[in-house]
């Protein structure tokens, strides 16, 4: 299903919002300044989405997920490649931590980093849907780009791609988030879209 | 999702009876449940508690993480977490008494998430568990793994670097020459008539003397990437990068000076009074592919073997270039 240059237009507003709330939440546990901007949006294929992750040539990384239900389901997941994980922890927690220390972190770490993230995107969408998600805690994991579970043909066949660049304290690292949709799920949510474009007066 | 044949009195005791705190706030941020833990750790009292706005028991909590994720809870239906790591104290929560008049808080960590009350209105649960101990015990075992892997480095006995520690160190260095085309020294050091001065000292004297030697040559070696380990019993070894012959040899002089001048008195060495060095120099400048640091380490060894030869407490560069011997100082 391919959806408007419109659509993909709106749908990077409201997640360059969601981010946007984000970098405020980052930046008060910082005491520092935290930008964050999702230039990019696409909607790809599992496949796809693999291959541009794993071409950053990195290996392992670092993932969050929610699984939020609502207009539509989507299994949201943020990924940093493991070094870019390693260095928002080190941002965050402060640079008095050894980097052999900040291991230690990463899971409790990025799995707030990414609960603040998810939800400002998804609660940014239910404002500008008018509409309430529901969702599970955060959960991370250590992976493999190459074999991250990024659904499949069958339920989940769309990926809503988003580059995601942070930066923090004017260090700047970069990751994605991904929403994992069902094709009902991906008709929900474009009609969703459609609505908020239509009371915006723009079709 | 949990269906429960509990009756009220059981769940309200299992509140009571939980090991972690369990607040409930109703969609006005009212606390309408308070647990037996959370007062016990807050000092609040249940009836303290109840019926206020959490804001007003917690007012430094306005603007921060812990007030987003109630409000993300109760208006957005969004569960959050705040870990330990970014937070170590959200709330003024202590384990005991005495710490609450040390300021000492609790480390938590702490999960917001949103319920549906009777008719349907947004409730918030927020669990909080105490991570000191945790926390404590992942101190400890830093602090032990860091010891550790500094003992596993170190000589036991003189605490300087160990065989193990030249070994990884010479072999790094060697790279490292090879491929910035610098030039790499070694030196080889051996007390000379150890063993007659353990057989009329005795061991702990023995032991003793190595310690200071080995201390001695350490405080000659003072450029950050040189290292002095103990090689052998009574063996050192000394890595130099970057230094050329000159230098080299001067240094050898040196750590021979500083030896004697701790004056370790030897009585049975037919050498001096004292107890002396005898020191084997040796520099090599790889080339890439062609020697390995065997070389090196024997060329020194020759070195050493001429000086012990040549009667002892002095040191001997080997010139591998031409495969003469040349005295040092």
């Amino acid at each position: 299903m391919e959806l408007s240059e419109l659509q993909i237009d709106a749908l990077g507003e409201m997640f360059n919002v969601g981010v946007g709330r984000a970098a405020a939440s980052l930046s008060q546990i910082v005491n520092n300044e935290v930008l964050m901007s999702a230039p990019e949006v696409r909607v790809i294929s599992p496949e796809e989405a693999r291959k541009e992750l794993a071409g950053t040539g990195m290996r392992r990384c670092s993932s969050v997920s929610q699984t939020f239900s609502g207009p539509f389901d989507a299994k949201a997941l943020l990924i940093f490649p493991e070094n870019n994980a390693l260095e928002i922890v080190s941002l965050m927690m402060g640079q008095h931590i050894a980097p052999d220390e900040l291991a230690e972190y990463e899971q409790e770490t990025m799995c707030e980093v990414g609960n603040i993230i998810l939800n400002a995107c998804i609660s940014a969408l239910a404002d500008l849907f008018g509409t309430e998600f529901q969702s599970t805690l955060p959960v991370h994991c250590f992976g493999d780009f190459q074999t991250i579970a990024l659904g499949n043909a069958q339920n989940q066949p769309v990926i809503l791609l988003i580059q995601v660049d942070l930066i923090i304290s004017k260090k700047q690292v970069q990751g994605h988030i991904l929403f994992l949709l069902s094709v009902s799920s991906l008709k929900s949510l474009v009609e969703s879209v459609d609505r908020y474009l239509a009371g915006h007066g723009l079709t | 999702m949990t269906a429960t044949n509990l009756d009220s009195p059981l769940l309200a005791q299992s509140m009571d009876a939980m090991q972690l705190g369990v607040v409930i706030l109703d969609a006005d941020e009212t606390i309408i449940l308070w647990n037996q833990w959370i007062a016990q750790h807050s000092g609040i009292s249940c009836e303290q508690a109840l019926s206020r706005k959490i804001d007003e028991l917690f007012p430094e909590l306005m603007s921060s993480r812990l007030k987003e994720a109630v409000t993300y809870a109760c208006h957005q239906r969004l569960p959050s977490v705040l870990s330990p790591a970014l937070h170590r104290f959200p709330l003024p929560l202590y384990r005991k008494e005495h710490d609450r008049h040390s300021n000492h808080r609790m480390q938590q960590l702490i999960h917001i998430m949103p319920l549906a009350g009777e008719n349907s209105e947004s409730c918030v649960l927020i669990q909080i568990r105490d991570m000191t101990a945790t926390a404590n015990r992942e101190k400890l075992l830093r602090q032990q793994a860091e010891e550790l892997k500094r003992s596993n480095y170190l000589d036991a006995l003189t605490g300087i670097a160990n065989r193990r520690m030249f070994d990884e160190t010479l072999a790094e260095e060697f790279r490292r020459a090879q491929r910035a085309g610098t030039a790499l020294a070694l030196a080889l050091v051996d007390i000379d008539h150890f063993k007659l001065y353990n057989d009329h000292y005795g061991h702990i004297l023995g032991d003793q003397c190595l310690t200071r030697v080995a201390g001695g040559l350490q405080s000659c070696v003072k450029r950050a990437g040189d290292l002095a380990a103990r090689y052998g019993g009574e063996e050192f070894g000394i890595v130099l990068p970057g230094m050329d012959e000159t230098r080299a040899s001067e240094l050898a002089v040196d750590l021979c000076m500083r030896i004697s001048a701790l004056a370790i008195r030897h009585e049975t060495s037919p050498v001096a009074s004292h107890v002396t060095i005898s020191v084997g120099v040796a520099v090599l400048k790889p080339e890439i592919g062609t020697h390995d640091f065997n070389a090196l380490i024997s060329s020194a060894d020759v070195a050493l073997y001429e000086a012990k030869k040549e009667g002892r407490n002095r040191a001997i560069l080997f010139s591998i270039a031409n495969g003469s011997f040349h005295a040092c100082g």
